[in-house]
């Protein structure tokens, strides 16, 4: 190995920060391709046979530059491309410029079949060069991308006879690069040129960022944005408010930071998401339009968008609510949006192949409508596609983005499925290889062995039984008591021990943490472990020896806690139950074996700690949640039902509570900084208080300083004469509540701990590590917690990591729940195809021009 | 003097600390001097220089500036206090060493030696241990006789490397002796790194000073040449 | 504010090196006149000089030691050596103080102090320019300066870091990758015998990478002995050569 003895300094300035840093070259950079014999080098990634297109016949690698990958990732992305050499100082821009590309083009280098190199051409010896005198930062990348190329082609040239020699592609959309590189001798193409010479693959085209300029309507003349650096000097010293643009559900003009938003003009070309600077308007100007839906946004006849500020300004009235408008993008929380083209915009024939532009409506109202350009406007129509957004220009009213594939046809169910995940950013592709390549490799045949014995207690000869939902497959907790000598009990409550299988840092355990959580749709499950884990291997059946991670109390006959100790175990479940199946047990007083009389002894504990809870002041919210009955072939609903809650349902609630919070309190007492729990903060007054006006006329109010008044006063209100208000109520009052969230322990004081929801002091997950994967990391933390040998990794105890790590789960655990209401939404939807049903409802919401029903039978809005 | 009469010396190579050399420790009279260790049947080096041999001593020389006073070597040193019966003498080692009032030729308890703070001296190292402070004596033991001990009149002190000091009592290198043949000079070399020269005018002695400190860094020849440049 | 991006082919982005690569060294033994030893060193961007007195008097009679020597170091970090930001450090800087006594831990064993009964020998460290290896730094240029003062040692000291990143062992970390919460673990070896005098590590690091890190920190120390060692040979030749009579 050759160290380069060369050295230079390189000094950055910014912020007045001066950073001196070393910046050695080298000259035993390899180049990667397959056949070279001159470089030293271990796995090259370049294949031989590389890039071949109709306009350059020979095989090429494609270097891209930055901008390449900030505008066109969807078709670097595509299949049809591959031997890419990525520059170091392309990939460095990209990683200081935006982080979803980077991570995209992460993924791209991981990808094997893709075949990215990265070549440290800053490192090289050859082919760094320094930044000239009066020479943009900008320009010197440039020429140090054409440095490497330009290397990389007299090298090809050395290392490849005539017969197979193999040229270097560089791509820029930039002319004058473009051209200063042709001077070199170089073949560098624009984006566009290069795809529409891959005649093999049309739809390339199409994917092609939109950033030529369409002829906008100068109607909505947006206002200039400040600069970044006029942002930070306003946001410094006060005169504007940073924040993440949320905009209302029910009226896409009306959007919230802390400051409220009206109007397209003073949105200013900000989308849902993004992180913007805002100044606020002056007093006089603080409006407020009645809330009103608006949820459809008129077209005319050509496709031009109606004027809408008239109307707008007329039905205004003074608030004193802050407004504001937006000056300034700080950062564009852009993804891909689902959508459909407008039907009234597709201008050209059936038969026509010219591009045109056309107008892609998103799924989600608060997107703004999206300019696309493509040639098969009309094999589109009706279908659902994606599209993302490359440019907002100010001249525009609305964003311009490009084409990225098409889902399926609208209405399709697998269609709308995906179109829902893929709305709520849930990562549903099957697994790679790379993850499955992590199971055990006995698969389905693995067995519990001796050597697992070892370390772990063995607790197979309990009568140990789970109890789920029914065709539940993943089976994440069992239960077990005995009655001991001195009339206690001992309870264990067991769960699947999948650390066992997911070990830190290897690709299943990274996939798991950015999957998150299981996603649960009506027909579909979104699994977060490959299936051979999360159904089989770590799944508790029954009469299988199973591993699992025991808590294991020692109750008295009133259910108080004596001892808690927690440990590894194997185990083997007598029975699977499902909560019927429970249920009939207990009831059934013909039944005296063991397990069943186990069944019954928890059922009592059960009901003692759920009353203690209750004096405890938890608050029995309702959510209840529907349950559709799917036809067998056609998995179309065919009827609507609530899902029924047991006793049995209580029974295994009750104890994973206790187990959570057992477990909360010991990973605490270890690491007090960087322990993973989950907190529900106390609602906020102004919502509740809101409630709490409308049931005034009923003579009841709401308490809500302590989780127990609330739970008080919610059970004193009772209207003999309607059964369901209360209940009604309690829907109500879960939809003030805020969410429960994940956090590290080192970020938040103890007393900030509290989850008022369950009114526990302290709270974690713990008991499903199968479907979260906030229980993966606190099984690890107890794993290290009980076993003061064990060795784990910096990745426990770094209290930003996992800060960062709840964050995530946190977005992942939402956006599951959203998905999986979406999906119920969409059901119900299928189901009123077509149908009339009287039914009686509540009306919960009066807006300007309409209200909010809640239908007790289908709890559908 | 001491080292009037050296053996061929013969520079064997260079040591680090650690080093161990291969020295056959049985050899009978055998010697290691500063800068080798026996730690069992090897010796290793403690300090960085060349390993010389001169018969069968061996020692590291270096370069090295600090003193560490050793029996019978002869110093320049100045007098720092005075104390009852003794003076105190700075001689560049890590302790100041002592010089008896009776140390002198034909000194009694009556007829104590005159100096004062800050008078240089040339004495010879009569006791060193490291438990203790060295001591001086301004008297050859054989004979009791100065033999050119005692007060250093006038003149200036050159401070230069131990192994320089050595170089020249042993005329290693002979600058003095060229420099003789020029000009009219005295010196006293101590082992301590401190060489006293003076001369007749205060001119010559700075000359002087310049020329020994010169050479510090020449080899002979260019001693030659440059007491020649002198001499024109 | 930099993360240390680790490539496929494990180049730092950061600098170039390769994970097990050490920064550049340069140094130079005998730099002062005044000082009875003394040596600058240059490690990356941390550049230390440093200055060896003695052994000699002891300043104050209670540190006196009736059977050896005293060894005092004292480390200072001139203003100017970081770059983003000047300020003035007092010398009882507490993190000083620790490397300090780092120091000084690591020599107490080896340089024989029992042959300067009650004497004193004081290293003077000054960091020139920062960019993270204090300890490091301190022992290498402080063995230099020792050697080249010829005081007695049982075998000279080498030092160097290791850290752990990302799962990713990394060599002779700087400052950038020190900030980037890297555990660093700085080992102290006599090159020769293969002892350790010092181990020390102030964040947490799993027991499991312990090993490899120590491991990658020996090596890189087996590195620098034989810059160091090279050096040391090349200065005394050439001084013996130029002085040498002949």
């Amino acid at each position: 190995m050759l160290q380069s003895k060369s050295f230079l300094k390189r000094t950055k300035k910014g912020n007045a920060i001066k950073v001196v840093q070393e910046h050695y070259l080298r000259d035993d950079i390899w180049c990667s391709v397959e056949c070279c014999k001159l470089c030293v080098q271990t796995g090259p990634v370049l294949s031989t046979s590389a890039m071949l297109t109709a306009q350059i016949p020979r095989p090429h690698y494609i270097v891209p530059d930055t901008n390449v990958f900030m505008n066109q990732i969807d078709i670097i992305e595509h299949p049809a491309l591959h031997d890419v050499i990525i520059m170091q100082t392309v990939y460095e821009e990209i990683r200081h410029l935006s982080l979803p590309i980077y991570n995209r083009l992460r993924a791209l280098i991981n990808d094997q079949k893709k075949r990215f190199y990265v070549f440290s051409n800053e490192h090289h010896r050859e082919t760094y060069i320094q930044r000239l005198k009066d020479e943009s930062p900008n320009d010197r990348n440039d020429r140090a991308i054409r440095s490497a190329v330009k290397w990389y082609s007299t090298h090809l040239k050395k290392i490849t006879n005539k017969e197979n020699h193999i040229e270097v592609v560089l791509l820029t959309d930039d002319v004058g690069n473009r051209t200063k590189a042709q001077e070199e001798g170089l073949s560098a193409f624009s984006v566009r040129e290069y795809v529409e010479g891959m005649t093999d693959t049309p739809e390339l085209v199409d994917i092609l960022g939109n950033s030529s300029n369409v002829e906008g309507d100068k109607k909505v003349p947006y206002e200039e944005h400040l600069t970044s650096s006029q942002i930070t000097n306003g946001i410094k010293n006060g005169t504007l408010h940073q924040g993440t643009l949320n905009i209302s559900m029910h009226n896409y003009l009306e959007a919230y930071t802390q400051i409220m938003i009206l109007g397209r003009p003073c949105l200013n070309r900000a989308i849902q998401g993004d992180v913007v600077a805002v100044q606020l308007l002056p007093k006089s100007e603080w409006l407020r339009t009645p809330t009103a839906v608006v949820v459809e946004e008129d077209l005319k006849e050509d496709g031009e968008p109606k004027e809408q500020n008239d109307e707008l300004e007329n039905e205004v009235i003074e608030s004193s609510q802050p407004t504001g408008k937006i000056v300034g993008i700080i950062k564009r929380n852009w993804r891909p949006y689902c959508g459909f083209i407008s039907k009234k915009s597709v201008k050209s024939s059936a038969t026509s192949t010219f591009s045109e532009n056309v107008l892609v409506v998103p799924m989600d109202r608060r997107i703004p409508y999206i300019y696309i350009r493509t040639r098969q406007a009309q094999n589109l129509m009706g279908q659902r596609i994606l599209v993302s957004i490359d440019a907002w220009p100010k001249n525009s009213t609305y964003p311009q983005g490009h084409y990225v594939r098409a889902l399926g046809a609208a209405g399709d169910k697998s269609t709308e499925t995906e179109v829902l995940l893929l709305e709520h950013d849930v990562p549903f592709q099957e697994f790679a290889s790379q993850v499955l390549n992590g199971l055990p490799v006995e698969g389905e045949a693995w067995r519990v062995t001796e050597e697992h014995l070892s370390g772990r207690a063995d607790l197979r000869h309990l009568n140990i039984c789970s109890i789920d939902p029914p065709g539940c497959t993943d089976i994440d907790d069992a239960l077990h008591v005995r009655p001991l000598p001195n009339g206690n009990y001992e309870v264990g409550v067991h769960i699947a021990d999948v650390t066992h299988f997911v070990k830190p840092f290897t690709a299943l355990d990274e996939e798991a943490a950015n999957r998150g959580t299981t996603v649960y749709l009506v027909n579909k499950r979104i699994d977060m472990l490959p299936e051979l884990l999360g159904s089989n291997l770590c799944s508790l059946r029954c009469n299988v020896d199973r591993l699992a991670f025991s808590c294991i109390w020692e109750l008295t006959s009133d259910a108080e806690i004596v001892n808690v100790n927690f440990t590894k175990s194997v185990i083997s479940s007598k029975a699977s139950l499902t909560y019927e199946e429970a249920q009939i047990l207990i009831d059934d007083t013909r039944k005296q074996d063991d397990l069943t009389k186990g069944i019954r002894i928890l059922n009592q504990l059960a009901k003692k700690l759920h009353k203690k809870r209750i004096d405890r002041g938890a608050i029995t919210l309702a959510s209840p949640e529907v349950r559709f009955q799917l036809d067998f072939d056609s998995q179309d609903p065919v009827d609507v039902e609530m899902k029924e809650l047991r006793e049995t349902n209580a029974l295994v609630e009750e104890f994973m509570l206790l187990a959570n919070i057992s477990v909360a309190e010991k990973i605490y007492s270890k690491f007090p900084a960087s322990s993973l729990l989950r907190r529900h903060p106390p609602p906020t007054s102004t919502k509740l208080e809101e409630l709490s006006n409308a049931i005034k006329p009923f003579n009841f109010s709401i308490e809500f300083e302590t989780s127990r008044a609330l739970a008080e006063s919610l059970d004193r209100a009772v209207l003999p004469d309607d059964p369901y208000f209360n209940k009604l109520l309690r829907i109500l009052t879960t939809r003030c509540m805020m969410q429960a969230v994940y956090f590290c322990s080192g970020t938040l004081q103890f007393q900030d701990f509290r989850h008022y929801g369950l009114a526990a002091g302290i709270y974690t997950h713990f008991t499903s590590p199968i479907r979260r994967y906030s229980d993966v990391i606190v099984h690890r933390l107890l794993h290290a917690a009980i076993n003061p040998d064990k060795n784990y990794g910096q990745e426990l105890v770094d209290i930003n990591k996992m800060q960062k790590l709840s964050d995530v789960l946190n977005h992942r655990h939402r956006m599951a729940q959203l998905a999986s209401r979406s999906s119920v939404e969409l059901h119900t939807n299928i189901f009123f195809k077509g149908k009339i049903e009287h039914n009686e409802g509540y009306v919960t919401r009066v807006l300007k021009n309409g209200f909010i029903v809640l239908v007790p039978k289908y709890l559908f809005l | 003097m001491k080292h009037s009469k050296p053996t061929e010396r013969t520079k064997v190579k260079v040591v680090l600390p650690g080093d161990t050399v291969s020295l056959d420790v049985t050899t009978p009279g055998i010697t290691l001097g500063p800068g080798l260790i026996q730690a069992g049947d090897s010796i290793s080096c403690t300090k960085a220089g060349f390993l010389v041999r001169s018969g069968s001593i061996y020692w590291v020389e270096n370069d090295q500036k600090r003193y560490i006073p050793e029996t019978g070597e002869h110093v320049v040193g100045r007098i720092s206090g005075k104390g009852g019966e003794f003076y105190r003498v700075d001689i560049g080692s890590a302790h100041q060493a002592i010089l008896p009032f009776l140390a002198f030729e034909n000194a009694t308890k009556k007829n104590r030696p005159n100096l004062n703070i800050g008078d240089l001296i040339y004495a010879r190292v009569a006791l060193a241990n490291k438990d203790m402070d060295p001591e001086l004596q301004c008297l050859n033991p054989m004979n009791n006789k100065a033999d050119g001990f005692g007060k250093l009149e006038g003149g200036m002190v050159l401070k230069c490397s131990l192994r320089y000091c050595q170089r020249l009592l042993t005329q290693e290198t002979d600058i003095c002796k060229l420099l003789g043949q020029v000009l009219q000079f005295e010196v006293s070399i101590g082992m301590n790194g401190r060489v006293w020269l003076s001369s007749d005018t205060i001119k010559h002695i700075s000359l002087v000073y310049n020329v020994l400190k010169q050479a510090e860094a020449l080899n002979n020849s260019e001693c030659k040449a440059l007491v020649n440049k002198l001499a024109v | 504010m930099c993360i240390i991006t680790v490539l496929l082919i494990l180049i730092s982005l950061m600098d170039g090196r390769r994970a097990n690569e050490l920064r550049k060294i340069k140094c130079k033994p005998s730099v002062l006149s005044q000082a009875d030893g003394s040596a600058y060193i240059e490690q990356g961007n941390t550049k230390c000089l440093a200055a060896v007195y003695g052994p000699r008097e002891t300043r104050q009679k209670a540190q006196l030691i009736h059977n050896k020597a005293n060894i005092n170091v004292e480390i200072s970090l001139a203003p100017f050596s970081m770059p983003q930001e000047r300020k003035k450090r007092s010398k009882s800087d507490r993190r000083l103080l620790e490397i300090a006594s780092a120091v000084k831990q690591t020599f107490e064993p080896i340089i024989m102090t029992n042959l300067f009964a009650r004497s004193q020998i004081d290293i003077y460290l000054q960091i020139l320019q920062f960019d993270g290896g204090t300890i490091q730094i301190c022992i290498n240029a402080a063995t230099l300066a020792l050697i080249d003062a010829g005081i007695p040692m049982q075998e000279y000291v080498c030092a160097c870091s290791a850290g752990c990143h990302e799962n990713h062992t990394l060599l002779d970390l700087n400052n950038a990758e020190e900030m980037a919460d890297t555990p660093e673990l700085t080992v102290a070896l006599l090159p020769m015998s293969g002892k350790l005098t010092l181990l020390q590590m102030d964040s947490r690091l799993h027991v499991d990478k312990l090993e490899p890190v120590m491991n990658l920190a020996a090596l890189g120390c087996k590195e620098i002995y034989q810059t160091l060692d090279e050096t040391v040979r090349e200065y005394v030749k050439d001084l013996f050569q130029k002085s040498s009579p002949y």
